[in-house]
């Protein structure tokens, strides 16, 4: 119960400073992408220690269901008419913000 | 890593099981919360037992983070207006309900288990309702009134006083059964501080949620950050160990009261992304109810859902009453508040902890309240929710929350397509392109070829490369320009799931093809136009809701005129002398008359209040009138008053209403309106003979609009 629910505070402050590490590159014109990686590196387990192994392997159903999420995407962006026109062209993909973060966050540490 | 896709597995069938239990009890016209639960039992431990304890016990956070956005969206409904308005109703109905259900609870299992300790344990118990079966189905029949608004206040704040009663119930148990003195810190302190912490937790949070919220305009950082707010929020709140709900709501009622406007898209955010996290949390609840565990709750168990049953409905009955509520309140609150899930159960689990230490007879008392719990909160869970459909439905609540969603979703595009549209064809030479472009207020065409396939959209940024390129014109065909692809729509989609496809593009309008398969054209939607649906649909509907709203119950004419109030026969010089004299008619609750007189003669001097017919209605909002105030005079010779009309008034109904209740002034204006409309009521108001008389117009005109 009690391990059960400090994930929650663990993913909700991983989550707020992904936002706060997105913004400052953001203003530093940099993907905020490198903000979020940036922010999961401080706080894992090499540097900050607040995502310990295990909690890092307790959340790995969340990573791949972002990974899933993306791939879904990905796919929905993909009409078979646009392959014939094109081939690949990935510019036309909305990714979502929040799903990146919590993906790319705790992709930064494993 | 094999454990932890599993869980995926596990939480996706969950999901999909249970919205196919929810449409399966739509159909029945069942809330479909009974129906994520029923499936719940299905794939949980007692039956199938795909859902073991272990995986329940893992999908914990789950759980507590449901609640929270639950307690999160009942919070952003609760306006501190709203407090100021009904707050003394809203507590002298709780009081009711909660202390009639404890008493009664309480006197019946002492009376059938001989101890009070038992007693007082089940009445604390019973006191709590479950909010999150309860709201499900307010939203789910997007019920809008003074029922729904006193359901989620009571629900919010019930949470509240039965964590009292309980730590109340559980101190003084222990006094009883060990014979040691009442733990005065534990039964009345402790409850108390750790309520104040969790709302103080959920403000903390609001308010560093409400500074960033004003650097943020991007609306998906939005939702990050309110995931993030909520998550943060329902961890500290269990690492204290304080009431998770109730942080949250205080995280809720902070956010929407503070800033109205800004945290609109918060709630809007979250409530989209809630819906598969819902049916998961009641398809855990289903699974976490142990069948084999209901016939032990055994003739206890059937007093204490009899009991519980009938304090709520006398209880909230009598508060209602006692509080002046309007009549839905009163004959359907009590039906509403039969669930009980999460907060029951929690607290049978710590009178559990509590209790078992305390020996032997510490241990049964534990394990009776654990079985009764768990065998009745399975009955309630399937009786509440349709109870809670019933009492809304009787109230006439059911869809009246309308918003431009909900006309979108009632439409389809072939409602408000447009067929005849300028097309280009794929045989059109490049020079007719460019003046079909340069001709139209249009910017975007679509390119179709000569089967009327839709081939994509073409504007001036197509062809400006070879634009002037003269020689070009009659060599260039409208196939040789690679178009724009963009969404496209049919006629059977939804207007809903169309308007979410503008978002994604900045062309303001949609092609729309025959079908998903093929690709024939047969017109465009346009955005204007279903724009211009929302607020056409949305203003009759809420129009339509007033109408039938007035009249009934709450502050009606009827209700807001007292009969000292109306001058039969006013017999004045002028306007400046009628005003003068109606309001000198206002007691205690309008401490400035003169300020106020000069200033409704100086709204009168720029536009006169009165609308024909005879009729004016001179009004104010004030800070010096403490109520709603409402005069009615009647002159029979009629009174210069620079009508519309040039004609002479002979009813004049004078209004104050206070300078908080912005919202009253068109309500009771709307509602007079609505009154005098019907010639048969001015005629009546003219030949009544004295005030009796005036309020019987009024009483039977408001009771037959009514009807």
């Amino acid at each position: 119960m009690h391990n059960g629910l400090n994930i929650l505070l663990l993913i909700g402050l991983g989550v707020f400073f992904g936002i706060g590490g997105g913004k400052i590159f953001q203003k530093l014109k940099i993907p905020q992408v490198v903000g979020y990686i940036i922010v999961g590196l401080l706080l894992g387990d090499y540097v900050g220690g607040l995502f310990s192994h295990d909690i890092i392997e307790t959340l790995t159903p969340l990573n791949s269901f972002a990974l899933g999420m993306i791939g879904f995407i990905i796919g929905g962006e993909l009409k078979t008419d646009l392959f014939k026109k094109y081939g690949f062209d990935l510019t036309h993909t909305h990714l979502n913000p929040s799903l990146l973060s919590i993906c790319f966050g705790i992709d930064a540490y494993i | 890593m094999e454990q932890g896709l599993n869980i995926l597995l596990l939480i996706g069938i969950g999901i999909f099981f249970g919205i196919g239990g929810g449409k399966i009890f739509q159909k029945l016209k069942i809330p479909q919360v009974v129906g994520y639960i029923i499936i719940g039992v299905i794939v949980g431990d007692s039956m199938l037992g795909l859902f073991s304890k272990d995986i329940i016990t893992l999908l914990t956070p789950i759980n507590s983070f449901a609640l929270g956005i639950i307690g999160f969206m009942i919070g952003g409904e609760l306006k501190i207006d709203l407090f100021k308005k009904y707050g003394k109703e809203f507590f002298i109905i709780l009081l009711w309900e909660g202390m009639a259900t404890f008493i009664l609870v309480t006197w019946v299992i002492t009376w059938y288990t001989g101890k009070l300790y038992i007693g007082v344990l089940f009445g604390a118990l019973a006191s709590a309702t479950a909010p999150a079966a309860t709201v499900d189905v307010l939203w789910e029949y997007k019920t809008k009134g003074m029922l729904t608004t006193t359901i989620l206040a009571i629900v919010a704040l019930d949470d509240g006083l039965a964590l009292i009663l309980y730590g109340f119930a559980s101190a003084f148990a222990k006094t009883l059964m060990t014979g040691h003195k009442f733990d005065f810190v534990h039964g009345v302190l402790m409850p108390i501080k750790e309520i104040s912490l969790a709302v103080a937790l959920g403000i903390i949070i609001g308010y560093v949620i409400y500074l960033l919220l004003l650097r943020i305009t991007d609306r998906e950082q939005i939702l990050v950050l309110a995931i993030g707010a909520i998550l943060v929020n329902t961890g500290l709140a269990a690492l204290f160990r304080l009431d998770l709900i109730l942080s949250n709501m205080a995280l809720g009622i902070f956010l929407s009261n503070r800033a109205p406007h800004l945290s609109k898209a918060i709630f809007e955010e979250v409530k989209g992304i809630t819906p598969p996290i819902y049916v998961l949390f009641f398809v855990l609840v289903g699974a976490r109810l142990q069948l084999n565990l209901i016939p032990k709750m055994g003739v206890l168990g059937l007093l204490y859902i009899l009991f519980r049953i009938i304090g709520k409905l006398g209880g909230s009955y009598v508060g209602a009453v006692h509080a002046k509520s309007a009549e839905a309140v009163r004959k359907y609150l009590g039906v509403t508040l039969f669930s009980q899930a999460g907060v029951a159960i929690g607290l049978a689990i710590a009178i559990y902890q509590t209790f078992s230490t305390l020996g032997p007879e510490g241990e049964r008392v534990g394990n009776l309240v654990i079985n009764v719990i768990a065998g009745t909160t399975f009955f309630v869970q399937m009786i509440g929710p349709p109870c809670v459909k019933y009492g809304v439905s009787k109230a006439g609540e059911i869809g009246k929350d309308v918003s431009a969603e909900d006309v979108f979703a009632l439409h389809t595009v072939k409602d408000i397509m447009d067929r005849g549209v300028k097309l280009i064809h794929t045989n059109q030479k490049l020079k007719e392109v460019i003046s079909t472009i340069r001709n139209s207020m249009h910017s975007h065409f679509p390119l179709v070829n000569n089967n009327m396939e839709f081939l994509g959209v073409i504007s001036f940024n197509n062809v400006k490369d070879i634009m002037f390129e003269k020689e070009l014109e009659n060599l260039v065909s409208a196939e040789d320009i690679i178009p724009d692809t963009v969404y496209t729509t049919t006629p059977q989609e939804s207007l809903k799931s169309a308007m979410d496809k503008f978002i994604f593009e900045t062309i303001d309008f949609l092609p729309v093809l025959e079908s998903e398969e093929s690709n024939k054209f047969i017109g465009i939607l346009h955005k204007k136009k279903v724009m211009a649906l929302s607020q056409h649909k949305v203003i009759d509907q809420i129009t339509s809701n007033i109408a039938e709203s007035s009249g009934s119950g709450g502050t009606g004419i009827k209700e807001l005129l007292q009969k000292e109030n109306i001058i039969v026969d006013l017999k004045v010089a002028d306007k400046r002398e009628a005003i003068n004299k109606m309001i000198a008619l206002a007691g205690e609750d309008i401490s400035d008359k003169e300020e106020i007189a000069e200033a409704i003669l100086e709204r009168e001097s720029q536009i006169s209040t009165a609308i024909g017919e005879g009729i004016a209605i001179p009004h104010i909002r004030s800070k010096k009138a403490k109520k709603t105030f409402l005069a009615f005079a009647r002159s029979k010779t009629g009174l210069e008053f620079e009508a519309i009309d040039g004609q002479p008034v002979n009813l004049i109904f004078m209004i104050v209403v206070p300078d908080t209740k912005r919202d009253e002034m068109l309500k009771v204006m709307g509602k007079l309106s609505r009154l005098l409309k019907d010639k048969k009521v001015r005629d009546s108001l003219l030949s009544a003979d004295n005030a009796e008389d005036i309020m019987s117009v009024i009483d039977k005109a408001g009771a037959e609009a009514k009807s």
